[in-house]
């Protein structure tokens, strides 16, 4: 008995699943870790791919430009820590005024680096830092800084997330965190 | 000149430069000599075959693939030149065959091709929407996908 249209249709749009473990790892390669998060969620195979400890090294390597450490931690935990894409101003960025009496560093365990600038006086900085291997996609910008109680002068903050050229930002949220110590 | 010959017993004539872009036909070339002999793709349809071709008779005069330094797997899946995207208006079916046919018969860049666009099909989406563009069964269980919620909210979180 031939097959009914529906069930044919059926079989032949199953054809992602007949594609062999190899290609699919090839395909997955090209997503990140929020796309390999989604992924794992669809099924089982797919599932199993995104496990696959070659995929998070790929990953991590296009995203840092070398290999992940060994004997550590997972190559995924470690492309996870990278993929949060937080930027530290003690060890990321360039600061006009980088020096005493303006910037000091100092130990900070509030910090997720250890370490924070405090800035004591200036009358204008430029501070800026540069993300790289980011994919194209939308993304949330979230600026931290502290606001010492005595700090009472602050006006003209402009923050500005841009992309280099041959980037595509979709979106960009632009959102401060500020907080009184 | 070389005969290539379908699973459904089709001929096809290609030139030399466009039959070694298969790194499968290369070898066995190289291997074996120039042969008058069609040499037999069991794998793969005459439909298939043919747009294998009409491919590689496009890039057949391509500079050859530089292998990277750490592994050979595509970098990026946004850099589809305008004639390859054009390639690829097919549907779902051939795009798989492709994938399968540049996979057998070693033509890297046309199966780096097929999995940029599915990647960029599937990129971006939720997992339900994956699953209907493939029509794919969601076969976890209710406690399975109790462990997946936590292990991604947990991932989310650190």
């Amino acid at each position: 008995m031939p097959l009914s249209p529906l069930l044919r249709s059926a079989s032949s749009s199953r054809a992602l699943h007949r594609l062999p473990y190899e290609i699919l790892l090839r395909v997955f390669s090209l997503c990140n870790g929020d796309d390999l998060r989604t992924l794992s969620e669809v099924d089982h195979r797919f599932r199993s791919v995104c496990n696959d400890s070659h995929l998070w090294k790929t990953l991590y390597q296009r995203r840092t430009g070398h290999v992940p450490k060994d004997n550590t931690c997972s190559y995924r935990d470690q492309y996870d820590q990278h993929d949060r894409l937080i930027l530290s101003i003690t060890n990321d960025c360039e600061v006009t005024h980088n020096h005493p009496p303006y910037w000091d560093k100092l130990e900070d365990r509030r910090s997720l680096f250890g370490r924070a600038m405090i800035l004591h006086a200036v009358s204008w900085l430029h501070v800026s830092g540069w993300l790289r291997g980011v994919h194209a996609g939308r993304y949330r910008v979230v600026w931290r800084l502290f606001i010492l109680p005595h700090a009472a002068n602050i006006f003209d903050i402009d923050f500005r997330a841009e992309t280099s050229t041959g980037c595509s930002l979709a979106l960009t949220i632009l959102t401060l965190h500020f907080r009184h110590l | 000149m070389v005969t290539l010959q379908s699973s459904d017993k089709r001929d096809f004539q290609v030139s030399m430069e466009v039959a070694k872009q298969s790194v499968l036909i290369k070898n066995l070339i190289d291997d074996l000599g120039e042969t008058e002999d069609a040499i037999p793709l069991p794998n793969v349809t005459s439909k298939v075959l043919e747009k294998v071709i009409e491919y590689c008779e496009h890039h057949k005069h391509d500079p050859p693939v530089i292998k990277d330094e750490y592994d050979d797997l595509p970098k990026r899946s946004d850099d589809i030149s305008p004639w390859d995207e054009q390639y690829m208006k097919i549907d779902q079916e051939m795009l798989f065959e492709i994938l399968l046919a540049s996979n057998y018969m070693d033509i890297k860049p046309l199966l780096d091709l097929g999995c940029k666009t599915v990647a960029n099909m599937i990129r971006g989406k939720s997992a339900e929407e994956i699953r209907k563009m493939f029509n794919i069964v969601d076969d976890f269980t209710p406690e399975e996908k109790e462990q997946i919620k936590k292990e991604n909210e947990w991932a989310e979180a650190n």
